[in-house]
């Protein structure tokens, strides 16, 4: 950067502190609303009761955009605490923003899947159901990851051709189903090669604060990762959010991963990770996109 | 004032802001007055010991040294300060010259009369008519059994500590048993040894001092932010240093290592003090800050038994 473009940039830096700049200030942009002459991809919901996670159920939700066409391969992305991710009125609007980027093709025709952590139902009236999620995206170790290959993708590929390439297969997620999602590239980079990680819980809820040294000693896997934090994330009886993604994002460059990390001024929300959501895609697919077989 | 105009005056303003600040290197930091030999300071004395006896860490031999204050009177229990990589910390033209600093210290009563023991890590003892031995390059080689001794977690260099080097030093010196009275140091390697042998033994020790502490990976010390967080606070008091130039290597990250555990500390309220700089992983900003690391460490220490009589 040359001077006069550090001056403006400090100069926008102490105005924008004087107008009252707050924390956490992540607008949505258009890529993550409806654009006029985008075709809307359909979403379906479903529900699946679990054998690798015995006596669990959980819905989830099929994104198929209306460009997938049934004699091709499509891409896949997968998303935890699918709900959040499914919903068009959130944070992160996913189906809106896969219509918008891949009209563009600045993402390959992608089905999303959306799936909810796993609840153990109520065993008798009066009681609570028990949610199964941090056991599920916490764990470290390939449970999940089994559960994704051996129950639900097969359900899907019932109905659609998903590529076998893990070059075209991506999972998202948030806090724990942040790191989830990492753990399942990291067990089954066959299988998952993009990940994307919204405040992700590298942290010892579950012994996840241990990637940062695994990384280091572990021959590179190829995964791609773009992680997202900020400086207002937790601190708690588990860890240090935004010090371990910032070992998170150490120890890729120390191994010289393909990885991408920005760390903003958020908290544990998905405030940032959604503004930056159509960036991290259009990053995350950059070269799949115009490679399209 | 138009905008166009206060955009001015603000860029005006903060290039003031930009060339005020003073000239700075990284990694500047230099040795005060209280790192000097100062006149009318008496000086202790500084012995050299060799122990190759030990039976924690079998077939291993050591120097180390003993530093007595003129200060010092048997028939008063001295503190006591244990310095890993004893034979640099000792040294009076090196990064810290601790003797020089417990003199000008322990002589205005900043720091209490305390006996410094400085103990370098194990070797393998020479066979006989075994040249000493050198690293590829010529230099004197490293002490062989270091890592083991001070990256591994556990208690085992807390027992060489208590079961052999302070009885030994109790034959000749009258050494207080109160842990608040016993402080232990270390650099790199020499850091995490340092605060391990407090986390295991707080009993014994209660005073740590890390410089660029190794709380990485070497042999597992990675672990130390996330169990401080859920283990019941020790009685522990720990300064940390560390620089943002310092290591990055398959170990780990020593800069966000050493953030960690200070974040860690914090949430589990230790007594405890980081101070961060940018300096790389070497001796040069722990040794520039040690007197007041020691007037910090020891500010409100009272010998037992004479907190009454104050």
């Amino acid at each position: 950067m040359n001077n006069s473009k550090t001056l403006v940039a400090l100069t926008a830096f102490f105005i924008s502190a004087t107008l009252g700049y707050s924390a956490d200030d992540y607008p949505l942009g258009p890529d993550s609303k409806p654009q006029d002459g985008v075709p809307e991809g359909g979403v379906t919901k479903h529900q699946w009761n679990s054998k690798i996670f015995p006596g669990t159920v959980r819905d989830y939700w099929i994104y198929v955009p209306k460009q997938y066409a049934a004699d091709k391969e499509v891409c896949l992305m997968v998303f935890q605490d699918g709900g959040g991710y499914a919903n068009t009125n959130g944070q992160f609007r996913v189906p809106v923003v896969f219509d918008n980027l891949i009209q563009k093709r600045e993402m390959p025709v992608t089905i999303g899947l959306f799936i909810n952590p796993g609840e153990v139902p109520a065993a008798e009236a009066g009681q609570k159901a028990r949610s199964n999620r941090s056991f599920e995206y916490d764990s470290l170790g390939d449970q999940y990851s089994r559960f994704l290959l051996e129950e639900l993708l097969p359900e899907i590929e019932k109905k659609y051709r998903i590529t076998r390439d893990p070059a075209g297969r991506a999972i998202c997620g948030i806090s724990s189903g942040a790191i989830c999602a990492f753990t399942v590239a990291w067990e089954h980079p066959d299988q998952f090669s993009k990940v994307l990680s919204h405040v992700g819980s590298f942290t010892n809820i579950r012994g996840g604060h241990v990637y940062p040294a695994l990384i280091r000693k572990t021959d590179k896997k190829p995964i791609r990762v773009f992680l997202q934090d900020g400086a207002n994330d937790l601190d708690n009886l588990h860890g240090n959010w935004p010090l371990s993604n910032q070992e998170m994002a150490a120890a890729f460059k120390f191994k010289a991963y393909d990885y991408r990390f920005e760390f903003g001024d958020g908290g544990h929300n998905g405030k940032h990770g959604g503004a930056i959501l159509p960036e991290a895609l259009r990053w995350l697919w950059r070269d799949y996109a115009k490679e399209e077989k | 004032m138009k905008t166009s105009h206060r955009l001015r005056a603000l860029g005006v303003a903060v290039v003031c802001c930009l060339f005020s600040l003073p000239a700075f290197a990284a990694d500047d930091y230099k040795l005060g007055p209280d790192s000097f030999p100062q006149p009318g300071v008496p000086q202790g004395s500084v012995t050299k010991f060799t122990w190759s006896e030990s039976k924690i860490f079998t077939n291993t031999t050591r120097d180390y040294w003993i530093y007595v204050p003129q200060q010092y009177d048997s028939a008063k229990p001295a503190c006591l300060m244990v310095f890993q990589d004893g034979g640099g910390m000792v040294r009076t033209n090196g990064e810290y010259r601790v003797p020089v600093v417990f003199d000008n210290l322990i002589h205005r009563k900043e720091i209490p009369v305390v006996i410094g023991v400085f103990i370098n890590p194990g070797d393998k003892p020479l066979d006989p008519g075994e040249k000493p031995r050198v690293r590829p390059d010529g230099r004197p080689a490293g002490a062989s059994n270091r890592s083991f001794e001070y990256d591994s977690l556990g208690d085992r260099y807390a027992r060489f500590l208590v079961e052999e080097i302070i009885p030994e030093i109790g034959k000749k010196y009258n050494v207080t048993t109160d842990p608040e009275g016993r402080a232990i140091c270390g650099n790199s390697s020499g850091g995490i040894c340092a605060f391990t042998v407090a986390w295991e033994r707080p009993d014994q020790f209660r005073k740590v001092v890390s410089h660029i502490g190794s709380f990485t990976n070497l042999r597992g010390g990675n672990a130390y932010p996330a169990l401080i967080r859920k283990t019941e606070r020790k009685p522990i008091r720990i300064f940390l240093q560390d620089g943002s130039g310092d290591l990055d290597n398959p170990a780990g990250n020593w800069p966000l290592a050493n953030q960690q555990m200070a974040t860690a500390l914090k949430y589990s309220k230790y007594d405890h003090k980081f101070v961060f700089g940018d300096g790389a992983h070497t001796g040069k900003h722990g040794g520039s800050i040690f007197p007041d690391t020691l007037r910090w460490l020891w500010r409100d220490y009272q010998p037992r038994g004479q907190e009454a009589s104050k």
